[in-house]
């Protein structure tokens, strides 16, 4: 039995780590700043102002606000469906959100907001999934990814199909499939700084429902939990957080997946620990993915997400084995 | 005085008449065993009667209000529920598992001392005080029955249904955990509706039976009056013999099936 202590701890060891990358981002690169250059960069030194402000800063920050926004998400889609492998991914979140995206720009421009059109593919890509997963009012766990899988597949190619045949203006979304953060712009992090936040905040206040909902259906009911209404405004919040990462950095593939089971390994099953904790490990993998893309084979840049599949698809093939075999814990 | 009356049951699954206009009135503050072969409805039942199943028709009434008008918070302060295979998540330990039980007393965070108290109160009555701090997966299958059991105490209701909470148990744990459910009864006079299997246990630790047959409520009698030896040989189609001690105790043994079950069967 893990002690608060030792949490405590891990947490605070984990932003010493998640602190070290930032600096290590903001700081390394053509030019490397040293840490005494960051606060003398002025306006005046042109191209040194417009790397570490344009470039760096919101490419750090967009790294921190999809790797926690997705974690979280992956988080609370796992407790849910008391299913290890249930992620935005995995349950066809992304990539129909991707599709939705590219879909409406061509319909109603890019002026309006792409949070919008990504959460109307979030719920439209969940619901598909769910409503084919179901079968006799039950969701079998290794169906359901399957299922999610599926609908991912199809709607990344219905997407790549359909930005081919796009404005020139809606290219750039082509990247979005497999995440980027070459596209982060100050102007872009501002914009979803507030909901990120808010909704960062919700879920964090959420800890105590989430250990309840991690028994079963009929439990949670009777120790006196509005079973439906909860599961409705977390599931929302789940997929608003997606659709705010996803329409700013595409689809950080496996973070949402991988992010909420180290931190089950590291932290056990209590919410205000393992929110958290999901929540810096996300940050963390999203910056030294970023990192090693960048500079592990420099001069050839690997697109972070790119890494991230690297990196995911062992856990992916780990859990798959996992959970056809027992039950979520 | 906790009263739960179920007026014209009748519950559909999957097209399935489970329950079929059933009337039954639980006596408050008496231990009532549900009985009947596998399939006859008896969760369904008990599922109604703890309002996490609304009935195709009729209602449930506690307290003389339906069973439905009450929000999940203000009921779970009523009445608790065990279901027959509870699941909860690797790792979590007695104590943790316990408080759960509070949560439809608690605020947003944190628990009260008298919240703290009542978990310590509960773990004292399953006799689990020296595993407080241990993981439940890391107990015995009984140890976890009652650390469950407790959970359903901590929520402080009157009324404690539970579903074959001593099934795949050790004999042992079996009485022991049937011992504890009386002990809750003649102490703090809790109304307990359990689903048992064992005629002899029935026997033993009720006080009122209720038997059900595809659905049917075939009889609610009080234990103590003339057990109905036919009614069990109909009902599950094995021959029953009661025999009385000197202490007035009453003894069933089951020895073999009757006939007409087994021409039912071929």
């Amino acid at each position: 039995m893990m002690s608060d202590q030792t949490k405590i701890y891990r947490l605070l060891s984990l932003i010493g780590i998640t602190m070290l990358f930032i600096v290590l981002t903001l700081l390394w690169g053509n030019p490397t700043f040293s840490l005494n250059d960051l606060w003398q960069i002025t306006p005046e030194n042109k191209s040194d102002y417009f790397i570490l402000y344009e470039v760096r800063i919101p490419r750090v920050l967009m790294s921190l606000y999809g790797g926690a926004l997705f974690a979280l998400s992956g988080s609370i889609f796992q407790v849910m469906h008391h299913n290890s492998m249930a992620s935005p991914d995995m349950l066809g979140v992304n990539a129909t959100a991707l599709f939705t995206m590219v879909l409406f720009s061509n319909l109603f421009g890019t002026d309006h907001s792409l949070v919008a059109y990504a959460l109307v593919g979030a719920m439209l890509g969940f619901g598909l999934t769910i409503g084919l997963a179901r079968s006799h009012k039950r969701i079998e766990a290794a169906r359901l990814i399957i299922i999610g899988i599926s609908i991912s597949i199809l709607f990344k190619a219905l997407g790549q199909l359909l930005i081919i045949q796009s404005k020139e203006s809606i290219h750039n979304l082509l990247h979005f499939f497999n995440g980027t953060l070459y596209q982060a712009t100050l102007e872009g992090v501002k914009s979803i700084t507030y909901p990120t936040f808010v909704s960062i905040a919700l879920c964090l206040l959420s800890a105590r429902h989430l250990d309840l909902l991690s028994l079963s259906p009929d439990t949670v009911k009777s120790i006196g939990l509005r079973l439906s209404a909860w599961q409705i405004f977390l599931i929302g919040l789940a997929l608003f957080m997606s659709a705010i990462a996803l329409s700013h950095c595409g689809s950080l593939g496996f973070i949402g997946l991988i992010a909420p089971n180290i931190a089950r390994l590291i932290f056990g099953y209590q919410h205000r620990y393992h929110l958290l904790g999901s929540l810096l490990i996300g940050c963390l993998l999203v910056l030294s993915s970023d990192f090693i893309g960048h500079h592990v084979f420099y001069p050839v840049e690997i697109p972070t997400g790119m890494i991230l599949i690297f990196m995911g698809t062992p856990v992916f093939l780990y859990l798959l084995k996992k959970i056809s075999r027992s039950h979520y814990a | 005085m906790p009263k739960i009356n179920a007026k014209g049951l009748n519950v559909f699954l999957d097209h399935r008449h489970v329950i079929k206009d059933l009337h039954l009135k639980i006596v408050p503050n008496k231990i009532t065993a549900i009985m009947g072969p596998n399939g006859s409805g008896k969760s369904t039942l008990l599922k109604a009667l703890s309002g996490l199943l609304k009935p195709t028709s009729g209602e449930v009434l506690l307290d003389n209000t339906p069973i439905h008008c009450f929000n999940r918070k203000k009921l779970a302060r009523k009445l608790s529920f065990l279901m027959q295979h509870p699941e909860a998540p690797d790792n979590i330990t007695v104590k943790e598992l316990v408080s759960f039980g509070r949560f439809s007393h608690q605020r947003w965070f944190g628990l009260s001392k008298k919240d703290v108290e009542q978990v310590h109160w509960a773990i004292e009555q399953v006799h689990l005080e020296d595993k407080i701090h241990q993981s439940l997966n890391k107990l015995s299958g009984g140890q976890q029955k009652r650390a469950w059991i407790a959970m359903s105490l901590a929520q402080d209701s009157d009324v404690l249904l539970l579903d074959e909470p001593i099934t795949s148990l050790d004999i042992r744990y079996q009485l022991e955990t049937l011992d504890i459910l009386q002990q809750l009864n003649l102490k703090y006079s809790k109304t307990i509706v359990v689903v048992l299997h064992d005629l002899q246990q029935v026997v033993q630790f009720a006080d009122e039976l209720v038997i059900l047959e595809e659905g049917n409520l075939v009889c609610h009698t009080p234990i103590d009056s003339a057990l109905d030896v036919g009614l069990f040989e109909n009902v599950f189609g094995v021959k029953v013999r009661m025999l009385q001690d000197e202490n007035n105790q009453q003894w069933v043994t089951v020895h073999g099936l009757t006939k007409s079950k087994d021409a039912a069967l071929l």
